[in-house]
């Protein structure tokens, strides 16, 4: 029961970014260079990652599904709700609590994580184009809930250690929400939503099932008690930090044996 | 031109009016604005009068308030609209703002919106009615949703008019609701006459049979609107469309003759055979 046609809601994106712009293109820039901090880690990465993903729902939630949408959608207001929630617990989880560790690894889940995120950012504009639609009204990360929620799901496939599945909830949702949304509109290229959401929640129950069993090679993220193996901290800031961090322990103690579990301050932890 | 009787007061009305549902919530793009001024445009120049909003369409009530404004030949407008809020106390302030939307000083109807706390908006209307900002009080439902809580509402009421879901293949309507409405004296307006564009994309294909020519019938869309509005208890059908040529199609039901009751079964032989 959808009151407004496929033309109606690609016009309302149009008006939305003509009004936020040059926004979009801003927010696109900064999908992109959360990508590349997952490639190449630098110590406030993290951070920089979960507070854009907290800042791209929270700002879907209230400046998309709010003021934007609300106006052809009387369901709209519901879903704002939600995307505030998701934003609010990825800033609480990501930033607050430093819980998340993004870091791309070239195994299996990493390379699903990019390829989803990287869909998110620079296939869905180009579908949108490649199917009639003009470039006004194309669909960005951190601006439009689909490519923000598929983006979402994308990074947080990329964590270090267990994917936090509370998290990847309400993008699910949202993405079967869009789905049927998809459907009775025929925007096709959108039906790929929810495959993709799917596709990811079943990667991510594998890979977390991986590290319960203990077979996966990805380091463990730092514990809430600031506890990291070693092997994680020279891992993923590379051989520049591996010396400066053995150093500073074994002047205190005996030498570092690889994969031992360590504790470390949570400061220099993250 | 067909018209009927609005049993409250003897008003007759078009018997073909146009509802808005996603067909006039087009936001603010100007180029679909436009289009739905030259859409309203035909309507009232085939004779239309009654057009069917709500508050849920998204911004259809604005959109119409823009094509009202745009067009002089709105003489014959018969304004209907609704009240959609769970709680009494929003109900005012919505209904003075499609008050606002519309360009209008009054509604000629007001209809509680799928039956939603449909007592608290009873009395509201009521006071409306009595200090008259609204001429009629209705009621609304869809998909057959709800018919017996409906028909005891009717039958119990002081309604003026109902708003149901009627077409030629959805036809429970006529068992209870519409010798109901009858019995009291309600106009009936029909929703969903096309069953959402469905009936065209199920007849279409097919050609009209030769007989439709008895009751003046030139396409489709006649065929199905004059078996809605041959029924003797409804006053008006109100098929959606956003295209100007589908608009005309509609309206052209409103010209020639209805079809009989041994032709109406006849229709319907015709379509469930196809």
């Amino acid at each position: 029961m959808l009151p407004f046609t496929a033309d109606v809601l690609f016009s309302n994106f149009a008006q939305y970014n003509r009004a936020l712009w040059p926004l979009p293109v801003l927010a696109w820039l900064l999908a992109l260079a959360a990508i590349l901090l997952t490639l190449r880690p630098v110590r406030p990465g993290d951070r920089v990652i979960a507070g854009l993903l907290a800042a791209g729902w929270l700002w879907t939630g209230y400046g998309y599904h709010y003021l934007q949408f609300a106006t052809i959608n009387f369901a709209a207001p519901v879903y704002a709700v939600f995307f505030v929630l998701q934003g609010l617990l990825l800033a609480w989880t990501g930033v607050a609590r430093r819980g998340l560790v993004f870091h791309f690894h070239a195994d299996a889940f990493g390379w699903a994580g990019l390829g989803v995120t990287l869909t998110a950012t620079l296939g869905w504009p180009l579908a949108d184009l490649l199917t009639g639609h003009g470039w006004e009204s194309v669909r960005l990360v951190g601006l439009a809930p689909g490519p923000t929620a598929v983006f979402t799901l994308g990074l947080l496939l990329l964590t270090d250690g267990p994917t936090p599945l509370r998290l990847t909830l309400i993008p699910l949702l949202w993405t079967l929400v869009a789905g049927a949304t998809a459907w009775v509109l025929a925007i096709h290229q959108d039906l790929v939503q929810p495959a993709a959401a799917l596709g990811v929640l079943g990667l991510a129950v594998w890979k977390n099932r991986g590290r319960r069993a203990g077979s996966s090679s990805r380091p463990t993220p730092p514990d809430q008690a600031g506890r990291a193996p070693a092997s994680a901290l020279g891992e993923r800031y590379g051989s520049a930090s591996r010396p400066r961090y053995a150093r500073t322990r074994s002047s205190s103690s005996s030498a570092l044996k690889p994969g031992a579990s360590v504790t470390v301050p949570r400061k220099t932890n993250r | 031109m067909l018209t009927k009787v609005f049993p409250a007061t003897g008003e007759r009305v078009p018997a073909i009016g146009m509802g808005s549902w996603i067909t006039f919530n087009v936001g603010d793009d100007q180029e679909l604005r436009d289009q739905r001024v030259e859409v309203l445009r035909a309507f009232f120049e085939k004779g239309g009068g009654v057009i069917d909003s709500s508050p849920m369409y998204g911004t259809s009530e604005e959109v119409i308030g823009y094509c009202l404004a745009h067009l002089e030949n709105t003489g014959a407008l018969f304004s209907a609209t609704k009240v959609w809020t769970p709680l009494k106390w929003l109900g005012p302030g919505q209904m003075a703002e499609s008050r606002e939307l519309w360009g209008l000083e009054r509604f000629d109807l007001m209809q509680i919106h799928n039956m939603l706390n449909w007592e608290s908006h009873l009395e509201t209307l009521l006071e409306d009615k009595a200090e008259g900002r609204i001429r009629y009080i209705g009621m609304t439902t869809s998909h057959g949703r709800r018919h017996e809580a409906f028909e005891k509402t009717m039958a119990e009421q002081p309604l003026d008019a109902v708003q149901f879901t009627y077409n030629i293949l959805d036809r429970e309507a006529e068992r209870r609701v519409l010798p109901l409405a009858a019995e009291r004296g309600l106009a009936v307006m029909i929703n969903r006459p096309f069953r959402r564009k469905q009936l065209f994309r199920l007849f279409e294909r097919h050609p009209l049979p030769e007989w439709a020519g008895e009751f003046d019938c030139a396409n489709w869309a006649e065929f199905l609107l004059k078996f809605i509005v041959s029924h003797p208890a409804v006053t008006c059908a109100i098929p959606a469309t956003s295209r100007v040529d589908h608009m005309q199609e509609n309206m052209g039901a409103l010209h020639g003759r209805l079809p009989d009751p041994a032709m109406r079964t006849r229709m319907i032989r015709y379509v469930e055979s196809l």
